[in-house]
């Protein structure tokens, strides 16, 4: 048995475990021998620190913090990443929380064709079959920010019919994933995705096109923001190809 | 040496009550995460309220492994550009595309097809035989949130169930005999 | 299993990693049990323990009927019930918190004093204990309520656990039981003298 020697210090229990040293106790030593490296100079005031080996800090029956196998070493290791990387993650995600992501677009559709054909994507029922072109233009380069890695631009007909009262079709899309790509100034694109209305309503019709984005952060909240400026038009009132079953 | 000595025999000394006591531990951080699974369940609406990527059809949005954080709310309309999460009958895998084409009747009734990103025709051949659209019924939820790689450890577990059932029984060990 | 580990610590003293400190406290709480219930011939009182166990198994009992109740009837139904029992859960938590720190406080072993004849009320013997991370100082704290006059005497020592373990980490009760024998018999005398 040791006799001992009461003191009051302040002792910080850091788990070392990228060194061996052992923090112990100065009533367990006659002397203080502080090793006086930088990296030690400022823990000095709270507790003094030797070089042990294993076997000396058991000889001595120190009571050493428990940096000496590969599982515990392994296991702060691996705790502290992951909290490390936690934290990181959460951080970036609300970073970006409160920004705003609306910008002026200027949508302008040009030129509309309207088919009535059967549907050979759904059921061969006579639908009606829209060809549209139309100008974008907005500028998004001002969106890109460290927690944004991809765009995804998308252009929207809204409208109405006698059968369904809300209709909203993609009419095109674009996944843009760099700023310099994001300047979109486009004339006259065709339409990408096919316009088929669920029934025959088109004609005549008040179509509302508007562009939206929808901001993919790195890691955070999803958001989709539509453009305030849209463009409204009419769709002809007559059809170019008609099919009579 | 993965265990430290003697951790065996801490179990062997536990009386009754302190052996109950483990158990009961054990049980409540079962019961933990089991309750907060059934909280966010009820917080968002939604029956499964965070999912994991499985396949690359969203890519470059998302990529195999991502944690998707889903709400349900039926107050929200489905609006078209919306990721959502849906589940066709008969088959329990969740899929994660964007609504391409919606139609809404009078009645709040609503019909929709949605699309991968990375796809290049849309949902109709993933649809059940004869369904053409998909309802408000077949969504489990709406993206909302995204954090990137870290559902890849769902998938080796269910890649590899040895593995799953390996950490799980360490795990359970652990906590079985480390008296607090 | 009891019957086992008590003969195994009459012939051969306990073992624990004596790095670990967790279980290094809860041998050292486990010898001074011995002690007092046994040298002393206490009765042990579980009614703290029990209340404890009482508190987690409801809350497990809890999340178990919320997992059952969720099987058998899918999700949106199951709501208002997912409700009750996620908060009813999360309140036994924190109940459960608020009895571990102001009603256990730390006091591993609840002992009753007898009286052979039956006539004076029974001493109640509380013992508590710390052991901070990382560190050595093991505080024992022994209080002590009267049963005929309601007095609280508390005593306390702060000792290394070095004095206690050697080197291969056995604890040895013949070190220990002086230690503890010095602290009741002072609360024992303080008493007499009151």
């Amino acid at each position: 048995m040791i006799s001992v020697r009461p003191l009051s210090i302040e002792h910080v229990a850091l788990p070392p475990f990228w060194n061996r040293n052992c923090y112990f106790h100065e009533q367990f030593t006659v002397h203080r021998s502080p090793s006086r490296t930088s990296s030690n100079r400022f823990l000095e005031n709270f507790v003094f620190r030797e070089e042990l080996s294993q076997k000396q800090c058991e000889t001595r029956s120190i009571f050493c913090s428990r940096m000496h196998s590969l599982a515990n070493r392994s296991n702060h290791l691996v705790s502290y990443t992951l909290t490390v990387m936690a934290i990181i993650t959460g951080a970036c995600a609300l970073s970006t929380r409160f920004l705003r992501y609306e910008r002026p677009a200027r949508v302008v559709g040009r030129r509309v064709e309207l088919h009535h054909i059967p549907n050979f994507t759904t059921d061969n029922a006579l639908n009606d079959f829209a060809v549209v072109n139309f100008d974008v233009k907005v500028d998004l380069r001002g969106l890109f920010n460290w927690n944004v890695k991809q765009l995804f631009v998308y252009l929207t007909a809204e409208y109405a019919t006698d059968d369904n009262v809300f209709n909203q079709v993609v009419v095109w899309d674009e996944i843009i994933e760099r700023r310099e790509d994001a300047l979109l100034d486009l004339n006259d694109v065709a339409s990408e995705y096919f316009f088929w209305d669920d029934g025959s309503g088109l004609r005549n019709r008040n179509v509302t096109l508007y562009v939206s984005w929808n901001v993919i952060p790195v890691a955070g909240a999803l958001l989709d923001v539509a453009s305030p400026l849209t463009n409204r038009f009419l769709f002809p009132s007559t059809y170019k190809h008609v099919v009579t079953k | 040496m993965l265990f430290d000595q003697g951790v065996l025999d801490e179990l062997w000394r536990m009386n009754k009550r302190q052996f109950l006591y483990q158990c009961l531990s054990f049980g409540m951080i079962v019961s933990s995460a089991l309750m907060i699974w059934k909280g966010l369940m009820v917080v968002t609406g939604s029956e499964s309220p965070i999912v994991v990527v499985l396949s690359g059809s969203m890519e470059p949005a998302f990529h195999r492994g991502d944690l998707l954080f889903l709400t349900n709310y039926q107050e929200d309309p489905v609006r078209v550009g919306e990721i959502v999460v849906f589940k066709v009958e008969g088959r329990d895998i969740p899929i994660v595309h964007r609504v391409l084409k919606l139609h809404e009747k009078v009645n709040g009734t609503v019909k929709f097809l949605t699309k991968g990103d990375n796809n290049s025709v849309d949902d109709r051949g993933l649809y059940a035989p004869g369904q053409l659209w998909l309802t408000k019924k077949d969504v489990v939820g709406r993206a909302r949130g995204f954090l990137p790689y870290v559902g890849m450890v769902t998938i080796y577990m269910n890649e590899y169930p040895k593995f799953k059932y390996a950490v799980l029984a360490c795990l359970g060990l652990y906590v079985l005999v480390h008296r607090e | 299993m009891s019957n086992k580990s008590n003969k195994n610590e009459d012939n051969k003293p306990v073992k624990v990693n004596k790095w670990d400190g967790s279980a290094v406290k809860n041998a050292l709480d486990d010898a001074v049990t011995a002690v007092l219930i046994k040298k002393y011939n206490y009765e042990e009182n579980y009614s703290l323990i029990d209340g404890r166990l009482l508190l987690c198994g409801v809350a497990v009992g809890v999340a178990m009927f919320a997992l059952l109740w969720d099987w058998l009837y899918p999700f949106p139904h199951s709501r208002p019930v997912l409700i009750i029992c996620v908060s009813t859960y999360f309140t036994f938590m924190g109940l459960l918190s608020l009895y571990t720190s102001y009603r256990e406080k730390g006091i591993f072993v609840v002992a009753v004093q007898k009286d052979p004849a039956g006539f004076v009320p029974d001493n109640i013997w509380e013992a508590s204990s710390a052991l901070k991370k990382y560190d050595d100082k093991y505080n024992l704290t022994i209080t002590v309520k009267d049963g005929k006059t309601g007095n609280l005497r508390t005593g306390s020592f702060v000792r290394s656990v070095a004095n206690f373990i050697d080197d291969n980490g056995h604890i040895l009760h013949d070190l220990v039981e002086p230690e503890v024998a010095k602290l009741h018999s002072s609360l024992l005398t303080e008493k007499k003298e009151k």
